[in-house]
């Protein structure tokens, strides 16, 4: 497949820091009070349909969708509502949260045997991942359902799954590719039927080897592994579609413009369970990296906090000074245990800083160089001293790669951030 | 209450959060260690008299520097940046040059040509060079007094007889670097393969001395071809200080333009000037003044050619 694709441009090889490679996913029993923000990281909040004192179970609605960039909320703990209350988001904000008290029961409301799903309509498998409250899990968020919907008269050649996971530390997509390939597959391939895209491609980077042998015994007339140099940020969905079909995303377009949908692996494996078992989204593989007493990955339900995930496995070593939720190039560093892990936490890190000397600009183009999207990076960073607006930012996908680069140590994504924002 | 007294103990700080190992002063030393060859190579032709020139001019560099933040109240960093300037500078002087002068000129250059404008990154001219020419315009007798390798006797540079006294020296000699000059520039070999670290270290751009190289080859090569006493092509390139000029004076991100398209045609630029000043100007070496009139142009080139987001028609 490879041969048909091309190197992105930019990008950088920061390390790869995978340790938790060959650790395999374990379940993490919830804790008793789990808190669900309404806001998971994309779209508009959703609304709750619970109040102070509804008993819930695994696998309840608590929340609908607000708009059509939102998603339902389903409790992953059957168990009591204590209140919608104001919680510490990964944001900074205190944002309102379902906050369920666990009852231990485990009582579920979820059927337990397979559907046959074969015959089910592309409109009806959409509504199953809408009310199972599917979002893109690399991440970003985005409502699944509205991915596999794409705009009328777009035809869609190519279901790309991206299991690339190029961030450092991360592995929890390296894990599910290797433990869940079945699953995996099958959730690609009716993702593929929603889109009516004839070809399936496992994008995943060559530093897997493990996945790409699992991946590659599903290879058939439609299906294909495509093997890519690791990079960093080879999974940004423009730089994967260039990477594996030479395909230009138009700036401002979509991947629908090129005929390709991106999904991640986590994705097409929610899909599976909730297309094929009924299990909506609560739980998601979160990998617990850097400095953890006990790394790993671990299957997390939504809502429990970073506290109670790593009280559970041995407390924080006294030097670690940030908590990073998700990887280390694109996570946000969090100051309060407090915060759930949401749909879109890829990993817990524990890090341990240097102190950062700033040096001014030297103008040596190294961030010009790596970004992935051929911006000019240092201008963000000059009109914003100006008070001016760097208008090359709207297209910026906050990578971090030039700010990882920068010899100047300038937190060049701050100054994209605002400019983007403007 | 333990917890709550921890939560305040980590940092919130925007991603990524992790940066590469090189930094500003990595870039720095690696310029340094870049010119090491050279460096030895010189106090070998020269003998220990010009150690006191590196000496007094790295010193003069960084204490100029601190004192003129001392003036500002600002703090002194060493990002090594003075000291690559404080090294330069000695490889573009004379090995006879009086150390007083060298005091004065490298000075001159990070007072004038580095910190009234800012510092380190916000300098217009290459601190260096600007110093030598200070010195140029000032000492003239003793910038251009030139003795040869280890006999040290006086004698003219091969592009002062090259103008003249219309003698070619062999390129044999000018490619090894035995012969007289200014500090650091004799060796064209051992000056490309600093040059060829920094290319592969990323520190510095390839387009530049490329396109500065290549210039001056082509362009004198059309010259000799009408004009067979102009110099050989391959007589220009090696003569001089350009290699030096092209491979650590013009490369300098400082003060050449940041875009791709404008360092090509900043190179392009210094060639040009280069062969101007040596066929028609009064002075045999054109490598500083065409680097510093670049410079001044840099900020107009760098309006040339600014990228396409990827993705954009």
């Amino acid at each position: 497949m490879s041969i048909f694709g091309g190197r992105f441009r930019g990008g950088v090889h920061p390390p790869e820091m995978k340790e938790t490679a060959s650790s395999e996913i374990v379940r993490f029993e919830a804790p008793e009070k789990l808190y669900i923000h309404l806001f998971q990281g994309f779209g508009s909040p959703s609304n709750p349909i619970v109040k102070k004192g509804d008993r819930v179970l695994k696998g309840s609605v608590i929340a609908e969708p607000s708009s059509k960039f939102s998603a339902f909320l389903h409790s992953p703990v059957s168990g009591i509502v204590e209140g919608i209350v104001k919680w510490p988001h990964s944001s900074g904000k205190m944002l309102d949260a379902v906050a369920i008290s666990n009852d231990f029961e485990n009582k579920s409301e979820i059927r337990g045997e397979a559907r046959i799903h074969d015959q089910l309509t592309s409109r009806a498998i959409t509504e199953i991942i809408r009310n199972s409250g599917i979002v893109g899990l690399g991440g970003a968020a985005f409502p699944t359902d509205i991915k596999l919907s794409p705009p009328v008269g777009k035809k869609i050649d190519f279901l790309i799954v991206n299991g690339c996971e190029c961030e450092p530390y991360l592995t929890s997509d390296d894990r599910l590719m290797i433990e869940r390939t079945d699953e995996i597959a099958e959730g690609a391939k009716i993702a593929a039927r929603v889109l009516s895209a004839p070809n399936i491609v496992f994008a995943v980077e060559d530093n897997k080897r493990e996945a790409i042998a699992e991946l590659k015994k599903k290879e058939d007339s439609r299906i294909s592994v495509s093997i890519l140099p690791t990079r960093y940020p080879q999974g940004g969905e423009k730089q994967l579609i260039f990477a594996v079909l030479k395909r230009k995303v138009p700036a401002g377009g979509l991947p629908a413009d090129v005929g390709c949908v991106v999904i991640n692996v986590q994705t097409a494996f929610s899909i599976y369970r909730s297309v094929v078992y009924g299990v909506p989204l609560y739980e998601r593989v979160v990998t617990l990296g850097g400095f953890f007493r006990k790394p790993g990955n671990i299957l997390a339900p939504i809502g429990t906090t970073v506290g109670d995930i790593i009280n559970a496995r041995g407390g924080i070593p006294d030097d670690v000074d940030k908590i990073v939720l998700g990887g280390v190039m694109m996570g946000v560093s969090v100051s309060d245990l407090r915060i759930p892990v949401a749909k879109g936490t890829s990993g817990i890190l524990l890090l341990k800083t240097e102190k950062k000397k700033e040096f001014n600009c030297i103008r040596c183009l190294r961030c010009s160089d790596v970004c992935p999207m051929n911006l000019t990076p240092r201008l963000a960073y000059y009109l914003y001293k100006k008070g001016d607006v760097y208008d090359g930012a709207k297209n910026c996908i906050e990578c971090g790669s030039c700010a990882y680069i920068c010899p100047a140590r300038i937190p060049l994504v701050h100054y994209l951030k605002w400019a983007k924002a403007k | 209450m333990e917890e709550e007294a921890r939560r305040f103990k980590f940092k919130v700080e925007i991603s990524p959060h992790i940066v590469s190992p090189v930094s500003v002063s990595v870039m720095m030393r690696d310029v340094l260690i870049a010119l090491l060859p050279a460096f030895a190579f010189s106090v070998y032709l020269w003998g220990s008299p010009v150690l006191k020139v590196y000496a007094v001019s790295v010193f003069f560099a960084c204490f100029s520097e601190w004192l003129f933040l001392k003036i500002r109240k600002r703090k002194f960093e060493n990002d090594f940046s003075a000291v690559v300037s404080g090294v330069l500078f000695a490889m573009v002087l004379p090995p006879k040059i009086p150390l007083v002068y060298v005091a004065a000129g490298i000075s001159f250059g990070i007072v004038f040509g580095k910190q009234f404008f800012g510092g380190l990154g916000y300098n217009v001219f290459n601190p260096a060079l600007l110093g030598r020419a200070f010195l140029m315009a000032s000492f003239p007798v003793a910038m251009t007094s030139w003795i040869s390798p280890l006999d040290a006797t006086t004698t003219a540079t091969p592009l002062g007889d090259w103008k003249f006294h219309h003698t070619i020296w062999e390129t044999g000699k000018l490619f090894f670097g035995n012969i007289p000059g200014s500090i650091g520039e004799t060796s064209a070999l051992l000056l490309i393969i600093g040059g060829i670290y920094l290319i592969v270290r990323r520190t510095i751009d390839a387009r530049i001395p490329l396109a500065y190289i290549l210039t001056v080859f082509v362009l004198s090569a059309v010259y000799y071809f009408f004009d067979r006493s102009s110099g050989s092509p391959v007589f220009h390139i090696f003569a001089g200080g350009l290699m030096l000029g092209a491979f650590f004076m013009a490369t300098d991100p400082v003060t050449a333009p940041a875009n791709k398209k404008g360092r090509v045609l900043f190179g392009i630029g210094c060639g040009i000037f280069t062969l101007v000043i040596r066929h028609f100007g009064g002075y045999p070496e054109g490598v500083m003044f065409s680097i510093l009139l670049m410079n001044a142009f840099a900020p107009l080139l760098e309006r040339i050619g600014e990228p396409k987001a990827f993705g954009e028609v």
